[in-house]
């Protein structure tokens, strides 16, 4: 499972190695309503644990990415391995139109720069 | 195989690219051979003259034959006399074709050419057919055993000494396959979290591998935050090339790197446009002057150094 935690402004999000596709609905809705509550400005995913982010991985991605951004949050992905970015774009997958950052610190700078939120 | 091919005094490295495949000694008739030996053997030192006198006047050989120590010539002339009586005779085959790859090996290190050692190995042939007439007089039989003992010996010797020349020149072009590659994509820290990444010549899917891959290494050791790829030394690109080329960027853009562009000459950019690139994901600029200076207004635009 996953690891929410909020700090300020931001949510910070651990994504484990081993989150299956029922675990990423649900991090979906549960972000979506800590969103809400606490009027986050800023989403943090950290993908560093994933050893692979398959198509359904991108597309849960880039969902979460448009469904925060609705309810006015930006998200980062940050930590994408050097070996797992290969792998994505051997098999064309495209995370399109999300942010990302190098680890976490890089995360909340970007987040910072866009969004403006407090930390 | 006389022994009088072995000149060289020089010792070759260790072999390290792909084994041999020995050619099997056991299917050839060993009388033939035996008899071959026979009248070779008695002979001996009447056909090393000759060949010796031969290959003096070799353009190839001659000067390397000239350099010898004539001692040492004399020893391994030796020495692989009692190879090949030991392969023949006694049946012991290995260390006679062991022998025959390491003289090869050197030769072919040497840059002497196949076609040099077929000349040397059809006038041994043409010594010794005379030898065999002689020999076996009073005999046709023996004589054409003799013969095909000859030409089965000459057969096996060249196919190992082919074989050894084929494995090394593979040898090379896998070296030097390699060291191409290391030397082509090399990922340079201009300043902290800043990598340039020049890109020089063609790129291949081999190649487009090795550069991403050492690309995306550089960019979680070194932490950069900004890559410039320079294609100043790219003369064209093909579709493959430009497909090659977006996915290094949009897997340096998944680890969070910026990629900047710089470098494109006006014929790459027609080329991008004629074959559809969705130019809008690059960020292009014209030089890695200018390249750099926008890394550090994107640097300081984010807060952080590049």
């Amino acid at each position: 499972m996953s690891v929410v935690a909020k700090h300020g402004d931001l949510l910070y999000v651990t994504l484990d190695d081993d989150i299956g596709d029922h675990d990423m609905q649900t991090l979906l809705e549960r972000l979506s309503a800590m969103t809400i509550r606490h009027k986050s400005r800023g989403v943090i995913l950290d993908v560093s644990a994933m050893e692979v982010i398959d198509s359904f991985g991108c597309r849960m991605l880039q969902t979460i990415t448009t469904v925060l951004r609705i309810h006015g949050a930006r998200a980062v992905v940050c930590g994408v391995r050097p070996a797992v970015a290969f792998a994505m774009v051997q098999l064309a997958l495209r995370l399109e139109d999300v942010e990302t950052a190098l680890d976490f610190e890089d995360a909340v700078q970007l987040l910072h720069v866009l969004t403006r939120a407090h930390v | 195989m006389s022994n009088d091919k072995q000149w060289s005094g020089s010792t070759p490295a260790p072999y390290t690219g792909s084994a041999i495949e020995l050619p099997d000694p056991s299917r050839l008739d060993a009388r033939s051979l035996e008899l071959f030996w026979e009248a070779y053997d008695a002979h001996y030192d009447e056909v090393r003259e000759q060949l010796l006198a031969f290959v003096s006047k070799d353009p190839i050989f001659g000067p390397i034959v000239a350099r010898m120590d004539p001692q040492l010539q004399l020893d391994r002339d030796r020495q692989s006399r009692q190879l090949m009586r030991d392969a023949i005779v006694d049946g012991q085959w290995k260390p006679y074709l062991d022998d025959l790859v390491q003289q090869g090996r050197t030769y072919a290190q040497q840059g002497i050419s196949f076609s040099g050692w077929f000349q040397v190995v059809s006038a041994f042939r043409g010594f010794v057919r005379p030898v065999l007439f002689q020999y076996f007089d009073d005999s046709r039989e023996q004589l054409l055993a003799g013969l095909t003992g000859l030409h089965d010996l000459l057969d096996l010797a060249m196919s190992t000494i082919g074989e050894t020349y084929l494995a090394e020149k593979e040898t090379v072009i896998r070296n030097q396959q390699q060291s191409l590659l290391e030397l082509s994509s090399p990922v340079l820290q201009i300043r902290d979290r800043l990598l340039l990444l020049p890109i020089i010549g063609v790129i291949d899917t081999v190649r487009a591998r090795e550069i991403t891959e050492s690309l995306l290494a550089k960019i979680g050791e070194l932490r950069a935050r900004t890559v410039i790829i320079d294609i100043t030394g790219v003369a064209a690109v093909d579709s493959q090339v430009a497909g090659h080329l977006l996915q290094t960027i949009e897997a340096a853009r998944l680890m969070g790197a910026h990629v900047i562009v710089s470098g494109v000459s006006p014929a790459v950019a027609q080329s991008l446009v004629v074959l559809g690139v969705d130019v809008s994901r690059l960020r292009t600029v014209v030089d890695l002057q200018t390249a750099i200076d926008d890394a550090d207004v994107f640097a300081s635009s984010t807060g952080t150094p590049s």
